[in-house]
């Protein structure tokens, strides 16, 4: 059984079709297995929990979509430390499994640490997938997280769903 | 089985709190302050109430999580107090819907707030986030006046959550609108 929180930027940077494609195929897989939980976290310059963990993945999109585009610079690593305070907050003691997947555009150099954040999760045994809808890693990421991070395309998806689900 | 209500108010604690209100010399924190410890604990002795209380600026945080016990309740109003500049509702409507994650039953959050929104997530916004939580948001709205984006938030929060919105422009209209508020 799996907690998973999706830790998905909303800003004017990203682009949300790979976003919601990414949603969408992410219920459809967690139907199949009826004992894990989902849970949606909104970040741009700020990071807030938009839907908290849940048996109800077609909510996912749902939220998602609900929620304008925020001004700003992205804060990835805000999403990330709102994901993990809802997986701590939120655990009922039956998820053998946690972990948070981010989806960034990565488009502008944030101003807080993403590896403090990666690192963070690390040590909360959190498993953490970085994705990102741009198709470059951009320069100022550096080299440890440019080697896990996955670029979101459509024929990908499922590797990422692969990685939160199973951990391979 | 008789499932418990959730109530957490959520208070503005902004500086523009710290203007007078109504006819007596008080300012509005201060009569928010004394009218939550009028209402709230009999409301709590009468029915299954759990009472929690957040507070916001431009930062917003718990000050109580849920709880039945009237001198906790009471303790804890009695230091609501203006904390600083800047105004983040969303802020405020979020870490309450957070303060109830846990509790059993229905819930819903009552904001009292003089308005000027100026800072963090937009009300509208963290109403959804309410909304799926299925909390149902009031809104005092104290002083009466609001600039037109402020009004537009509002609206779409409290269509969002179902909940109502109260204009007050006395102490008594506050008394009732607390009492309406806090039991429908």
């Amino acid at each position: 059984m799996n907690d998973i929180v999706v830790a998905a930027e909303k800003s004017i940077y990203i682009k949300m079709e790979p976003v919601l494609k990414f949603l969408d195929e992410l219920a459809h897989a967690l139907s199949k297995d009826v004992f894990s939980r989902v849970g949606l976290v909104i970040f741009s310059s700020y990071a807030f929990p938009i839907l908290d963990l849940t048996y109800n993945y077609y909510k996912l999109c749902e939220v998602y979509k609900a929620v304008r585009p925020l001004k700003g610079v992205p804060e990835p690593a805000l999403g990330i430390y709102e994901a993990i305070d809802m997986i701590k907050s939120l655990d009922d003691g039956l998820a053998d499994k946690r972990a948070v997947a981010l989806i960034a555009s990565l488009s502008k150099k944030p101003g807080i640490s993403l590896v403090d954040a990666v690192n963070y999760a690390k040590a909360q045994q959190v498993r953490l997938a970085i994705a990102t809808t741009n198709a470059d890693a951009p320069s100022w990421l550096p080299e440890d997280i440019v080697k896990e991070l996955v670029r979101l395309r459509s024929d990908n998806i499922y590797k990422i769903i692969k990685l939160i689900t199973n951990g391979s | 089985m008789i499932l418990a209500t959730n109530v957490t108010y959520v208070v503005d604690a902004s500086l523009s709190m710290k203007k007078a209100f109504g006819e007596l010399a008080l300012s509005k924190i201060d009569v928010v302050k004394e009218t939550l410890i009028q209402v709230v604990p009999k409301v709590v002795e009468k029915n299954n109430y759990y009472v929690g209380l957040v507070v916001f600026y431009k930062h917003a945080f718990p000050l109580l999580a849920p709880t039945k016990e009237v001198r906790s309740i009471v303790n804890v109003f009695s230091r609501i107090r203006v904390l600083g500049e800047g105004t983040a509702p969303g802020n405020g409507l979020i870490e309450a819907v957070k303060v109830m994650r846990w509790n059993k039953g229905s819930k819903r959050a009552v904001m009292i707030t003089d308005g000027g929104f100026n800072e963090g997530v937009p009300l509208d916004i963290a109403a959804i986030y309410a909304s799926s939580s299925g909390v149902k948001l009031h809104i005092i709205i104290i002083g009466g006046k609001l600039i037109d984006m402020d009004a537009v938030y509002i609206g779409r929060a409290i269509e969002t959550c179902g909940g109502e919105k109260y204009v007050v422009n006395d102490r008594a209209q506050l008394v009732q609108a607390l009492y309406k508020a806090t039991l429908s």
